[in-house]
Order: C-alpha cells, then structure tokens, then sequence
C-alpha cells in the first residue's frame, strides 16, 4: 500500500512537471501575448496548486479518500478483476493495445487487428476453434462493420506504403 | 408547439428508430456485462455518431445509455453480479428469488419497474423542459460562462468524496483543451511543432481513452466468465407474474421513481447511490421489512425503478443548463460538441426539437429494453459466460478503428493510447474522470464566452445579479464537504 502511495505522489509529481514545462515554454519560448496565455496560465497554476495540496496531504498521512462515487464500483461487486497498477496483466493488455496498433501501421487496418487478435487469443491458451472463429470477428468488424456498412477507406494495405 | 411537432417527426424517421433499435439492443449487451457500464457504451460508440443527424446520434447514445441498467437487472438477477454499478442493491433480493426458483417472477418485476420508471422519468423531463425554455431565454454570455464553470464544480465537487481530486481533474481537463488553436486570437498554443497538434486534442480519443480503455484492460485481465455460478432458469409465464407484481404496487414504483427522478436533478450527486436510496425507502416503508435481503419483491422493485427514472432528471440539467446530472451525461454533452452542437442555454433555446426527440426516446426505450429482455433476456444472459479474454480483443479491435475511422488519422489512435494509459493511471489512484472530461469539454467555451462578458461588460460582469447567485452556489458547493463533515461530526 506504502509503495502505491509512492507511486501515486510520482504521478502528481509528473503532473507538477509537465504543466510546468508547458507553462515555460509558453512563457518565454512562444512568448505569448496576455490575451492568449492568461487562460492556460490561470489553469495551470491551479492545477500545480492543488496537486501540490494533494501531495501535502499524503505527506501528512490524511489521505482517507474513498474511491469517487463518480466511479463505477464494479470491482467491489463482480468478478472483474480491477486494474491493478503492479498488475502485469493489466499492463499486458495495453500492450496489446499498442501492439495491435502498431501491426495495423505494418500490414494495414484488416490483416493487423485480425493478426494481433489471433496472438492475443491463442497466447491466453484458447482453443483453435476460438482463434479461427475471434478472427473472423475481427474481420467481421473491420471490414463488414466499418468499410462495407459505414464506408469508412480503412488502409487496407500497410499504412506506411502510402 | 412546432419544436414539439417536430421533435416527434424526428423521433419518427426510420433512421432515427433504426438507430434507437440498434442503441437498445447494445446498450442491453453492455448492460449484461459486468465491468461494461453506459459509461463505456456511450464512450465506444461515440466515434460512430460522427457526422449523423445531431437528432439520431444523440438519441442513439441516449437510448444506449438508458437500457444499461434493465440489462444489468437480468445479470443481477439470474447470476448474482450487478451488470452495471447501479444494479448492486437489486441483487440483494433479485438473486435469492432466483436461488428459490423464483428468478422469472423477479426479473418480470424488475423489467416492469424498470419500464415503468423509465417512462415516469421522461414525463418530469418533458413537463420540466417548457417551463425551462423562457429561462435560459435570459442568459446571456456571463450567465453562460458562469454556468460552465457551475457545471464544472458540481461533478468535480459533489462527485467526488476528496474535492481536491475532484478540482484537481476538473483543472486538468481545462488545461489539456487550451492545447491548439486559440479560439479568440488563432494563434496555436503548446503545439510542439507538431502538425497534429494544432486543432488540439480531439474529444474522442480523449474520452475514449479516458473512459473505455481502463474498462477493457479490466475486463481483459478476467480468465473466465463473469457467470461462475451459472445462469437461473425463467419462464415466460413467471416473468409475466413478475410484472403484474410490479404493477400491483404501483404506488412504490411511482416513489421509487421520484427519488430516482430528484437524485437525478442534482448534479453531481452520485447516480449509484440512488437505488439504494430507494431499496432503504421501500424497506423503511414496507409491511415485510424483515424479508428485504432475503428475496423480497419489493426489494428489487424500488431499485430497478429508480434505476431507469434517475435519467430522465439527470437530462434536466445536462439539457437545459449544460450542467451534467451523471457521469454518462458529461460525456453526452462531448457528443453534443462532436455533432456540432452547443451544450448550455443556447441548446434548449436553439434546440427546443432535438431535447423533445431526446425526451420520447428515453421513455420508448425503456419500454422496448423491457419488451426485448423479456423475450431474449435468457437467451442473451448467456453472453455473461463468454469469457472476458474473448470481449476484450473484440472491443480493442472496435476502439482502434473506430478512433481513425472519425477523421481517418493515425494521430488520434497515437492520443488514444496516451490518454487511455492517463485514464487507467487516473482510475487506479480515483481521480474523477468524468470532471476532466467536462472541463476538457467545456475549457473552450468558458474561455471563450469569459472573452465576451469581459468585452461587452467588462470584468464586473461577475457582479450581475444571476452570475452572482450562480457564484454564490459554487462557493456554497465547495463548502458543501466541509459542511456535511462537520455535520456528520456533530451527530455522533
């Protein structure tokens, strides 16, 4: 738990930078007129403050948030797993999020969803059957789905080739 | 009377049925699998409303989002695990019923409640929105700017239990919309020398990210099905029982609606919370309390009931101000900006037809969601056996494309990734998502009419009457957890 609270104060410290690298940037290498930079500027500076106030907070050890009932609770309820930060299969899965994209830049938006589907499906020990069948699902939903119903010019062939 | 007639013959064209139809059967799916909320459903489709008649897309989302809950009552139910957060307290008495053998009788009177409150909740959105209309009449640029910022507080504030993350993700969703063009001046802001960057982030990516990717990375790390313990038998003769139950006590299903119907009008306050409000009324109030808990019909009646009302009264808000009533309605109002429209005052005075069309497809999708789980809700139950391994690819594969296929750009699959990776970060430490969502949403129109009010007013517009009542509410909204602290304090 001790190291979840480490990993959630680098993750507002990242957000600290990266608002700070913008708002530099806009200041003095744009160098942006008033009328254009005041409002990111006010924006800016108000999320560093309250993430500075949050981090505050965790130092102090008052940090009692429940979840935001904004949230579904899902996880609480059923058996889907909630992502989990130290989870690898968590992490897996936007991998193969990435990996589906990059395959579709390579061979293109019909053959690389299908093909990445087909890994993903067999990986995870499901049957040929299975595999066969998720395939042709995902060639359902490329090309019957979106190019034929909803004429969407997918690149069908290796994006990069255009 | 003519934005009446002619939200009823939008409501009407085929098209806009077709896609209604559409909307209830997936909206019913996504219902029926645990983890799947409306929340992800109005997210995933949101690249397919691009470029449809403002009137269907809209309708098409909301008719989604409407049904969730009646089939996550079918999960709730016959298998014991709420389809969606909302259907928790259902499970309570819905899944002993099952257990006993009685799982037809409680998911006729959950689907009749729920029809039932459904209809209840777009008769007070319909009453509601007439006497509305001459209001927002007198909003102009300060009263609107005020109003975005209301919004903005209501979902990071009330829909938050720690407001400095609430705020905290309301800013940073403002911060990432100033990226691009600026819209007074044009000249582009933070943009890297990056082409793409330019326009700024694109909504979609960002919700999608924000929204449906932490959903699919939990769903994908699930081995099996999400029905472990096996699916309970109905009939249609039970289910008919049912609903006749829920019908002989109408007076509860009409109170389970209104409270459903008052959460729902106070943004922010927490839609999840509302059918546990109701099941605590009907037990608080029943002849059989000592049942509750144990396979009360009454039980899953008040739930099921105030489940489906709550949007209808979220829609009040969400319609007429601009103000979300729900996490689902924050990401409805990026659809209104994705079909080209303006969420706020403007909507219901420009838009008088489309928020009509909205009120009758709420109440007709609740019906047919009824009529249709009724006749497949077996059959179709079984998709919570599919294991979530097998959904997740699926829905990636419907992520990815139907990102590039909005503007047939790479980027905004490349924004996709980042934002979904943000996302998942952001539900891991309980960031309020749908609050970055609508300042992100509505960063360029507070700045924008913030622009105005200070041209044609000067910056003393803030002290105008309903500006200044409009402020006195936020202060009074960002007090609000320190005053239910103290109070919570003061009773023990």
């Amino acid at each position: 738990m001790r190291s979840y609270r480490s990993v959630e104060f680098v993750f507002l410290a990242g957000i600290i930078a990266v608002i700070g690298c913008f708002l530099i940037l806009g200041a003095w290498y744009y160098a942006y007129n008033w009328s254009v930079f005041a409002f990111p500027l006010v924006l800016g500076l108000l999320a560093i403050v309250l993430t500075c106030l949050r981090m505050i907070t965790m130092l102090r050890g008052g940090d009692k948030a429940a979840p935001a009932d904004t949230e579904p609770p899902a996880a609480a309820v059923s058996p889907v797993a909630a992502p989990s930060l130290f989870s690898g299969a968590a992490w897996a899965q936007l991998g193969w999020m990435l990996a589906m994209l990059v395959v579709s830049y390579l061979i293109g938006f019909l053959a690389g969803p299908a093909l990445v589907v087909g890994v993903y499906v067999k990986v995870y020990r499901f049957g040929w059957l299975a595999t066969i069948l998720m395939i042709l699902g995902t060639l359902a939903i490329a090309y019957l789905g979106f190019t034929v119903l909803l004429q969407v010019p997918l690149p069908l062939e290796p994006f990069w080739s255009r | 009377m003519s934005d009446i007639l002619s939200g009823l013959a939008s409501f009407g064209s085929p098209t806009a049925l077709a896609f209604m139809v559409a909307g209830i059967l997936i909206g019913c799916i996504f219902g029926l699998v645990p983890g799947l909320s409306g929340l992800t459903a109005i997210a995933l489709l949101l690249p397919f409303v691009y470029g449809m008649d403002p009137g269907v897309g809209l309708s098409f989302l909301l008719a989604t989002h409407a049904v969730v809950n009646t089939g996550g009552s079918l999960t709730a139910i016959l298998v014991g695990i709420p389809g969606a957060p909302s259907n928790t307290a259902t499970v309570l008495d819905g899944y002993p019923m099952a257990q006993r053998g009685e799982g037809g009788r409680a998911l006729g009177a959950a689907l009749a409640a729920s029809a039932v409150g459904g209809i209840l909740g777009s008769i007070v959105l319909i009453a509601m929105l007439p006497v509305l209309q001459p209001i927002v009449l007198y909003f102009q640029s300060p009263e609107t700017f005020m109003i975005a910022v209301l919004g903005i507080t209501f979902i990071a504030v009330l829909g938050s239990q720690d407001m400095v993350k609430g705020l905290l993700s309301g800013a940073l969703g403002m911060f990432i919309a100033t990226f691009g063009y600026h819209s007074v001046s044009g000249v582009p802001r933070f943009w890297l020398g990056i082409d793409q960057m330019l326009d700024g982030f694109p909504l979609i990516p960002v919700a999608l990210g924000l929204f449906a990717i932490p959903e699919i990375v939990a769903l994908g790390q699930t081995g099996g099905g999400v029905a472990r313990r096996g699916i309970a038998e109905t009939s249609l003769r039970n289910i008919l029982k049912g609903a006749a139950d829920a019908f002989l006590r109408m007076w509860l299903v009409v109170r389970a609606s209104l409270i459903g119907v008052f959460v729902g009008l106070i943004p922010g306050l927490g839609g999840e919370t509302a059918p546990w409000m109701a099941y605590a009324a009907a037990k608080a109030t029943s002849r059989k309390p000592e049942a509750f808990g144990r396979g009360s019909v009454e039980g899953v009646i008040a739930p099921e009931a105030c489940n489906n009302s709550k949007e209808g009264g979220a829609l009040v808000p969400t319609l007429a101000f601009g103000i979300p009533g729900s996490s689902a309605m924050a990401i409805l109002i990026g659809a209104f900006f994705v079909l080209g429209l303006e969420a706020g005052p403007q909507f219901l005075r420009n838009h008088m037809d489309i928020a009509v069309h909205l009120s009758v497809t709420l109440a007709v999708a609740n019906i047919l969601a009824a009529v249709v789980l009724i006749l497949l809700g077996p059959y179709l139950a079984r998709v919570t056996v599919v294991p979530g391994r097998i959904l997740a690819p699926l829905l990636m594969v419907t992520l990815i494309v139907g990102t590039y296929s909005v503007e047939n750009n790479l980027s905004h699959v490349l924004f996709l990734m980042i934002f979904g990776v943000l996302g998942f970060l952001l539900k891991e430490f309980n960031f309020n998502r749908p609050a970055m969502l609508l300042g992100f949403v509505l960063a360029p129109m507070i700045e924008t009419y913030m622009h105005i009010a200070s041209r044609a007013h000067g910056w003393t517009f803030i002290f105008r009457p309903l500006p200044l009542a409009i402020l006195a509410i936020i202060v009074l909204a960002m007090a609000w957890p320190a005053i239910r602290r103290r109070r919570g304090r003061a009773d023990r």
